[in-house]
């Protein structure tokens, strides 16, 4: 791996840029070894050359102090910064940067827990908190309070927050959970937004909205600031907890399940975030393919009835979850149980009907309950060298848009060679559909493959009405573009207030398509 | 017994060597307790092995003979986790051997770096005709070294404790990363891909 430079910076200069950041945080949290360091914030789930994200150096803060200092010097030198916390945003592009020579501004020695408030369910991280830390300080304080964490536990809480990532809790939702931030501009200057813009406030993580315009959102998914602190509120932990699963036996019956849940999940029945889960997700974190299939080319028919019949899955798989006090689940359930049973073929299960062995039941059953794993981890034992990139439009929660959504996709890329493995998150109005393109990848073609297929799914759903909430670093610009009504409107607003709050450009530059002045002619 | 860093240094050139061979003999079963006795004070290098049928007891009692600290890893359980990432963050200066399938070794790699210098990566897998393909990316060195065993070597247990021995090598930071691909018979199991590991500042 050869060293490369900050766009528009030459050696030297670089040199004197290195030598300012160690001053700064110390020789031991600047990163420049390209053999033994920088590989670490490579992308290792990318399906185009790592050269095109290779950053030319990482620098790590401890404080805000040090922040600040940092992005002095970035500024000085208009040296492009790329903010991560935990860096663990793979199948969105982990902690790679969207262009090489960028350094990566790595926040994950920010990881203090500044505050658990039980009485009120909140609690205060910095940048570096993951959801194994939070849980597990929770536990150790011998707190009642859960966390909602998405499903690799090693994820951070505040980075999975502000890139709009969901959990399986009733508090699934992170952005509408999150209250109180503290957020630090490209020049320097510290903002509490809220209630935390007033000095000694009592209420900064209890009530979201302050006086004037509520700015929070719009420093998530954006490089208008680096978010250096939140309040996110947790669940109490309730008086029950009953996890069920529900199987389906057809294809088919994804619209059914869909126009069947949706009056229960807009009546709060269900309050969790409820998933619908295609039967190779659930596979794939238990066996591999060629536990079953070496043939090439999407699983046929036959193997997936083997592999139905063999894991007790169903080809559509709903998992939800009561709470609150045992009558109360026990009144509800009756409600849910009767609705899906209209569906031939449902079958029930709680948590006693399900093997010990059962990995898939075991980390859903955890993660409704806020407890944090990694389990999910194994669908990347699915094929040899596994990688993921996940597309993920949003649906509205109907049977006809689910089943348009999935045929969209299964489609595709069942004609470019893959296997679909997908499942719905259902919201409070919509559903998240993520589809799990797994790829090998060490095998370039098939790397190609799965770049062009994910390009062509864009385009499909956007012609369709269906936009992605989320994506991987290389299709920024891309789906950026397709979020276009009114002459792309929302995206010269955005660069309106980049170009305000962050002249210099040095921020994330291209992040969700937002590219500072100076770079917006060059943008890949 | 309190060892500083360079007698350590000094320990380990005098060592490697007659070490690597410790390994296959104490799978084997031949005793080497008394030899082990020795390096277990000295030593005291980490293993995160994931549990695995097809590793087995074997595999911790041959690496806990060599006298090396042997942690269970795995996914599925915040506690366990946890307890791997107090391992790590207390090691100071020790080397550290992980084998396990593929998502949880990445998984632990991006634990490691950048504060911990992966000397070498292993990827394991099972090929159509009973073969077992080794893919090596890393240092010359224990490369060579770990590739001398292949042969000997039936299963991933046998492998586990091999690996184990080879924290005790010596490695220079400045040489370049090389890659080798090598075929053996079979192993029983799953993919697995394997590590080698030493903190930033000892390599």
């Amino acid at each position: 791996m050869e060293s490369v430079l900050p766009p528009g910076i030459k050696r030297e200069q670089f040199a004197a840029l290195l030598a300012d950041l160690k001053k700064v945080v110390g020789r031991e949290f600047v990163f420049t070894d390209t053999q033994w360091e920088l590989p670490a914030y490579n992308d290792a789930y990318l399906t185009t050359p790592a050269e095109l994200h290779q950053p030319s150096a990482a620098v790590a803060p401890a404080n805000v102090e040090e922040l600040q200092r940092v992005l002095e010097v970035a500024r000085h030198y208009k040296a492009p910064l790329w903010t991560i916390s935990t860096g663990k945003n793979f199948a969105y592009g982990g902690p790679a940067p969207r262009k090489a020579g960028y350094i990566v501004l790595d926040l994950k020695r920010m990881n203090r827990i500044l505050e658990v408030n039980e009485k009120h369910g909140y609690a205060v991280v910095e940048p570096g908190v993951s959801y194994m830390d939070l849980y597990r300080h929770l536990q150790k304080i011998g707190s009642k309070l859960w966390v909602d964490c998405a499903a690799p536990g090693w994820g951070g809480v505040l980075p999975n927050m502000t890139e709009h990532g969901v959990g399986y809790t009733p508090y699934g939702d992170h952005v509408t959970m999150q209250c109180g931030m503290e957020v630090m501009l490209a020049d320097g200057t510290l903002v509490q937004t809220g209630m935390g813009a007033l000095p000694g406030s009592q209420t900064n993580h209890l009530y979201k909205y302050g006086l004037g315009p509520s700015v929070d959102g719009l420093f998530t998914q954006s490089n208008f600031g680096v978010v250096t602190k939140v309040g996110m509120w947790l669940m109490p932990e309730p008086p029950g907890y009953r996890p069920y699963m529900i199987t389906f036996e057809k294809e088919s019956d994804l619209h059914a399940i869909t126009e069947v849940l949706r009056p229960l999940k807009v009546n709060m029945l269900i309050p969790a975030v409820a998933m619908t889960v295609e039967m190779l997700w659930e596979a794939a974190v238990q066996i591999t393919r060629r536990d079953y299939y070496t043939g090439k080319g999407p699983i046929p028919d036959s193997v997936r009835k083997k592999m139905r019949s063999d894991l007790k899955i169903g080809a559509w798989n709903f998992y939800g979850a009561l709470y609150g006090p045992p009558p109360m689940m026990d009144n509800t359930w009756e409600v849910i149980h009767d609705a899906f049973a209209s569906i031939p073929g449902a079958k029930f299960y709680f948590d006693e009907d399900r093997s010990k062995d059962d990995v898939a039941w075991q980390y859903r059953k955890k993660l409704g309950a806020g407890i944090p794993n990694m389990t999910e981890y194994n669908v990347m034992n699915w094929i040899p060298n596994g990688a993921h990139i996940d597309f993920s439009p949003i649906s509205p929660v109907t049977g006809a848009d689910a089943t348009k959504q999935y045929e969209l996709i299964r489609d595709r890329c069942n004609k470019a060679g893959f296997d679909y493995c997908g499942e719905f998150a259902v919201g409070w109005r919509d559903m998240h559909h993520i589809f799990c393109l797994t790829f090998d990848r060490n095998d370039a073609k098939q790397k190609a493959r799965a770049n062009k297929l994910f390009g062509d799914l864009v385009d499909a759903a956007a012609a369709a009405g269906y936009g992605e909430y989320r994506t991987h670093v290389d299709f920024m610009d891309r789906i950026a573009g397709t979020y276009n009504w009114n002459d792309s409107a929302l995206l010269r607003m955005h660069e309106k207030v980049k170009d305000v709050v962050d002249p210099s450009g040095i921020l994330s530059p291209g992040k969700m398509g937002i590219w500072p002045k100076s770079m917006r002619k060059g943008k890949a | 017994m309190s060892i500083t860093l360079s007698s350590r240094r000094t320990f380990l050139q005098a060592t490697v060597r007659g070490g690597a061979a410790l390994p296959l003999l104490t799978s084997l079963g031949v005793a080497t307790n008394a030899i082990a006795s020795d390096l277990t004070e000295t030593e005291n290098s980490l293993c995160l092995f994931e549990a695995d049928a097809a590793m087995g007891a074997d595999m911790a009692a041959g690496v806990r003979q060599i006298g090396l600290a042997y942690q269970t890893v795995t996914l599925d359980d915040a506690a366990g986790w946890s307890a791997m990432l107090d391992t790590l963050e207390s090691a100071r200066g020790r080397s550290l051997a992980v084998l396990g399938r593929p998502a949880t070794v990445f998984a632990v790699r991006g634990m490691l770096e950048p504060t911990w210098r992966v000397v070498l990566e292993g990827r394991h897998s099972r090929q159509v005709g009973s073969q077992m393909r080794h893919e090596f990316t890393g240092l010359d060195a224990p490369m060579k070294q770990l590739a001398g065993w292949l042969d000997r070597v039936r299963d991933p247990a046998q492998y586990a404790v091999v690996l184990a021995s080879m924290t005790r090598g010596e490695f220079s930071a400045d040489a370049e990363r090389k890659t080798l691909d090598l075929n053996s018979h079979v192993w029983p199991g799953s993919d697995l891909v394997s590590l080698l590991a030493w903190p930033k500042g000892v390599v």
